[in-house]
């Protein structure tokens, strides 16, 4: 059975045990749970942000808190924007 | 060193110290003892009994709006800004430094001190039928007060009940089953349980968007926002819990329903308020906690006033970023309320104590401190002159980007020169 960590504030869902109170009764496997299940803790972060526990390094509370898919769009505009300057600088 | 009697900071332990690399890293925290000043706030009701019979003036039975409307704005302009922040390296040493978890518990027996001593007065100071001051309701205070007075003294009652609720706030986010208890003790005096389930589950997750009732949009009152707020946070919550009862396949009416044992606190002190100091008291109980209510409903109204997440190609909204929230460096108002107004660190990291919450350049700054803005809530125009263009310049001049209230977006994309097609959206 697995473990799954949420990334802001490291609330653990163990499936092993499951949350019987948040109606995830013990060996609920964590793809079961809702994906738009909040943290019971932090409140911040769904089932789909939770990461297995083995892949955790440290929480995202580094107060520059984007998203995954804010920040690939955020390098996509970056990149397309430092393009855009070599090109005129090449014309 | 110490110079004209003042110890320096380290000799009174307000730094706090860890060793990161081998590197020893030394933070001061000055607030460290002005933090014990939010116990203040509770004792209003006796300092309203200390005015009233050193002055006999009944005017002081209205001390409660006053402290907080007047005093604390100006307590804000004196005391000026601190923007100073813990290094990222401590903020785990000054968590777990328990004095700030007792400066948060002391607020609560206060709180419960100076509600039954309201009510005290509020009965013409007899408790279960003994009246132990004979000749007088409490010593300096011959006759009984008149409605006017206890009027005033209720609203003095909801100001400590609106900043119960904040303190309510602070212990609901926390992980430990004890400080989430104290949270409901906390709400009981304004019957508003619930706050600690709509507000965790339901408020920060949607904060910003459309769809929370507890997120004011630009343009909107604050008159308009109340209802709104109130019904709409309540209907959450409700929901909310309904939905955990569905997946446990039992009945929401149940005294393990988060919402029902919450309020079953509400019954307690009220009741035990009623039947020592008499049930004509119950009107005053009524009034004190729709103004705690709107207190805490105003401050609300100005933490996330226009800000709108941006929906992200998947359907989700970005995740809650420091630019989402409204805050303010004020000394005053940030000893007072614990941190609230480093707001955007807040919904950053809810779980965060109030002595770690940091201040960040990026977000949005208020002008004053909340208690001083909620009184240019007062009149929409007002509030709306002072908060558009900030909230325009946040969005660097795109109107779109911001929550404009559904009635005057098309007078807003006008004004803010959206094109056509952007007023359609």
């Amino acid at each position: 059975m697995a473990k799954f960590i949420c990334p802001n504030c490291e609330f653990v869902y163990d499936e092993a045990a499951g949350i019987p109170r948040e109606g995830w009764p013990a060996g609920t496997p964590f793809d079961e749970v809702d994906p738009d299940w909040t943290c019971p803790d932090c409140g911040v972060r769904e089932q789909v942000d939770f990461l297995p526990i083995e892949e955790f390094v440290r929480n995202d509370q580094d107060g520059n808190v984007i998203s995954q898919e804010t920040r690939e769009q955020a390098l996509a505009r970056q990149r397309a924007e430092l393009q855009r300057e070599r090109d005129e600088e090449n014309a | 060193m110490s110079y004209l009697g003042v110890k320096r900071a380290e000799e009174i332990n307000m730094t706090v110290s860890a060793v990161v690399d081998g590197q020893k890293i030394e933070w001061t925290d000055k607030k460290r003892y002005l933090w014990i000043m939010g116990a203040v706030i509770p004792l209003i009701p006796m300092m309203i009994w200390g005015l009233v019979a050193a002055t006999e003036w009944h005017v002081w039975w209205y001390f409660g709006p006053f402290f907080v409307f007047v005093l604390i704005p100006l307590f804000d302009l004196v005391a000026g800004l601190d923007p100073n922040n813990p290094p990222d390296e401590l903020i785990e040493a000054l968590e777990e430094d328990r004095y700030y978890r007792w400066v948060t518990f002391a607020f609560i027996p206060l709180q419960i001190a100076g509600f039954l001593w309201g009510c005290f007065l509020l009965g013409n100071g007899t408790i279960f039928g003994w009246d132990p001051f004979a000749t007088s309701v409490l010593p300096g205070i011959a006759e009984n007060l008149t409605w006017y007075d206890k009027v005033g003294l209720a609203t003095g009652m909801g100001m400590v009940a609106g900043i119960g609720i904040n303190t309510a706030h602070e212990l609901g986010h926390k992980k430990e089953e004890l400080e989430r208890w104290f949270a409901r003790v906390a709400l009981a005096q304004t019957a508003y349980g619930h706050f600690y389930i709509e507000h965790n589950r339901g408020h920060h997750v949607r904060v910003a968007t459309p769809e929370d009732p507890a997120s004011s949009r630009m343009g909107e009152t604050v008159w308009e926002f109340m209802p709104r707020t109130v019904v709409g946070s309540l209907r959450s919550a409700w929901e909310l819990e309904k939905k955990r009862f569905a997946r446990l396949k039992k009945s929401p009416y149940s005294l393990k329903n988060d919402l029902i044992n919450a309020w079953m606190f509400t019954v307690l002190l009220w009741g035990f308020a009623m039947a020592a100091f008499g049930p004509e008291i119950f009107p005053y109980l009524i009034i004190q906690a729709i103004l705690g209510i709107w207190l805490l409903e105003s401050v609300n109204y100005l933490e996330h006033y226009g800000m709108k997440r941006a929906k992200l190609e998947s359907g989700r909204y970005e995740r809650v970023n420091p630019s989402h929230s409204w805050n303010s460096n004020n000394i005053g108002t940030n000893v007072l309320l614990y941190h609230l107004q480093r707001h955007s660190d807040h919904h950053a990291n809810p779980t965060r104590r109030y002595q770690a919450l940091r201040d960040f350049k990026e977000a949005p700054v208020l002008p004053t401190g909340y208690a001083g803005m909620i009184v240019a809530t007062w009149v929409p125009q007002i509030w709306r002159k002072v908060m558009d263009d900030r909230v325009l310049s946040h969005y660097d001049g795109d109107v779109t980007q911001a929550n404009v209230h559904p009635r005057l977006k098309q007078k807003y994309y006008a004004r803010y020169g959206a094109t056509p097609e952007e007023v359609t959206v």
